[in-house]
């Protein structure tokens, strides 16, 4: 698994599929799961296929995260914070009609 | 009511920055939209928040960002961060700033939306731990982290070659370095040698790579065709044809890379005129010296509007400012021109080198067009096989594709597979891709809540409308 090879000694502490984790300070969702030792971020609500980000730069929308309760997050956009809770995606989540509201 | 300042900045890398702290010092109110949390862009991406270690690493060329963004933030541009912009419409632009809906208008528009790494299509691109060989640098940046090795990288272009300097420096085990380049790039490239003594540092950095690269640990393959990705017992493999033989070489992770292209999604949203590089093979918007494009107003700087480079990125974000503020009537024709003539020179020189670069890392187009396996859209997970029958059937524009298979209609709206397509079709159809007219781009450019764009203030609609 990719390794925290320049990150900050600091840590936080995090949840990712409801498992509590520590990562290093100021990564991302996407860089937290990979180092977390997840062999990928989603499935794709298609064909379940397993993917993980490819571009690292919001383009790609592979690293789609549910992060503190709203679905289809970014993940290698946004940085992780204390307490922060993650869910990876499994086929299409669903959107409750409140959303945003 | 929209937010209203004179200028409003999309994308806060050196070209945007730049642009910004131009604008600013002559008075001009700016406002700069930036997806990220923080200033930079993807070159100097995170650089305010990198350890000290990963800053030294790096070295001068991403640190150099500091000093940009020290001057940015002295200046009295306003900064908008986690702003995705997903339309402009009559001079107004929309952006969804941490979900919720703004509106920001002004009397002119700077793009500075920079580039991205062109998708590589190949067999099993879907798999996980397969990324583009920039995607593994913004990872380093702005995570501090390093890949699973062993590593397998593939491609062509002077990003793959700093990839594989960064790996060696790591000790990071490098399983091969598959290169679709021939040595016909580096003969056509000779001429373009002359020109770019302008730049003997860099050129002395870039062979500084490229001898790196080729005298490592790792195999290193030439004109490599045909890669095609799996999923072996624990390790991802690698098949691809050298020559006359196939081989096959295992890693934990892969590394595409094909070129840097620009993002032209606002360029086109707005409507501007678009010309094709057919050496690089991307579309980049029409602009003059002063980043104008074919619209009134609007402004296209830096690698989205050509692939340049930070250095260059900057002086033209630089320009398009001081035009700004010279159509603005914060100074004079004579001013803007004495106050430009320095970046000027300088672009000349930074760019002595392009010439050189897009020949040496000219992608080979029969090696940009998928197999007939490999997935394509990867949203709908549509293969090119499927792409190739619906052009049979008498479907040649992307758009055409898209209304038949569903390819673009995914979350990413067609930024991974509108490269691709564009050279099936050029294949299939004996055409230049500038004969095909690109995916039709319409807002939202970014997947935005429907709630969130009935909060748009319609008002600034109305108020801006020309007609």
């Amino acid at each position: 698994m990719p390794k925290a090879a320049f990150s900050s000694p600091k840590t936080v502490s995090i949840t990712i599929d409801g498992v509590k984790v520590n990562v290093p300070c100021g990564i991302t969702v996407a860089a937290a799961i990979m180092e977390s030792g997840h062999s990928y971020i989603r499935t794709t609500p298609l064909s379940g296929q397993e993917r993980s980000g490819y571009c690292q730069m919001g383009v790609c929308f592979e690293c789609l995260t549910t992060i503190d309760g709203i679905p289809n997050q970014q993940g290698c956009l946004v940085k992780v914070h204390e307490g922060m809770q993650i869910a990876r995606q499994h086929t299409a989540p669903v959107i409750s009609s409140n959303e945003g509201s | 009511m929209p937010v209203y300042s004179d200028i409003v900045i999309i994308g806060a890398g050196p070209a945007g920055m730049s642009a910004a702290i131009a604008a600013s010092n002559y008075g001009l109110s700016v406002t700069v939209l930036d997806r990220q949390s923080t200033v930079g862009g993807q070159i100097y991406r995170n650089v305010e928040q990198s350890s000290p270690e990963l800053q030294g690493f790096l070295g001068k060329h991403y640190t150099h960002g500091l000093s940009i963004a020290e001057k940015f933030h002295a200046s009295s541009a306003k900064l908008v961060t986690n702003a995705t912009v997903w339309n402009i419409e009559n001079g107004t632009v929309n952006a969804s700033c941490d979900g919720t809906a703004m509106s920001f208008s002004s009397k002119h528009i700077i793009i500075a939306s920079g580039a991205v790494e062109r998708p590589v299509a190949v067999s099993g691109w879907t798999l996980p731990n397969v990324m583009g060989a920039g995607a593994a640098d913004l990872l380093l940046k702005d995570s501090g982290l390093t890949l699973d090795a062993p590593v397998v990288i593939y491609g062509n272009g002077p990003l793959l070659l700093q990839s594989v300097t960064h790996l060696q420096q790591l000790d990071i085990p490098i399983a091969g370095i598959l290169l679709t380049a021939s040595y016909q790039n580096f003969f056509s490239s000779l001429p373009c040698i002359p020109q770019a003594l302008m730049r003997p540092t860099y050129l002395f950095e870039g062979m500084q790579m490229v001898l790196k690269t080729l005298s490592g640990k790792a195999p290193v393959f030439l004109n490599v065709r045909n890669l095609s990705l799996s999923r072996g017992d624990k390790q991802l493999m690698a098949s691809f044809s050298h020559g006359s033989k196939s081989h096959s070489l295992s890693g934990q992770t892969v590394l595409l890379h094909e070129g840097v292209i620009p993002d032209t999604r606002l360029t086109r949203l707005t409507g501007c005129l678009h010309n094709w590089n057919s050496l690089q093979r991307y579309w980049y918007p029409r602009t003059t010296c002063w980043g104008e494009t074919t619209q009134q107003d609007v402004y296209a700087v830096g690698d989205g509007a050509a692939v340049y480079g930070a250095e260059a990125a900057a002086l033209q974000g630089t320009l398009a400012g001081l035009e700004c503020a010279r159509s603005l009537k914060s100074m004079t024709k004579k001013e803007r021109d004495k106050k430009a003539s320095a970046a000027f020179r300088k672009l000349r020189k930074v760019t002595s080198t392009k010439p050189l670069i897009d020949t040496c890392f000219a992608p080979i187009p029969s090696k940009l067009i998928p197999a007939d396996d490999a997935i394509v859209c990867r949203c709908e997970e549509i293969t090119a096989g499927e792409i190739r029958r619906t052009i049979a059937q008498g479907f040649i524009t992307p758009d055409g594709i898209k209304s038949q298979l569903r390819t673009g209609m995914g979350q990413c709206q067609g930024r991974m597979c509108e490269q691709a397509i564009l050279e099936i079709i050029a294949q299939e159809c004996a055409l230049e891709p500038d004969c095909i007219p690109a995916y039709h781009i319409q807002p939202p450019i970014f997947p935005v809540s429907l709630g969130e764009i009935a909060r748009t203030d319609a008002s600034s609609y109305y108020i801006n409308r020309k007609d």
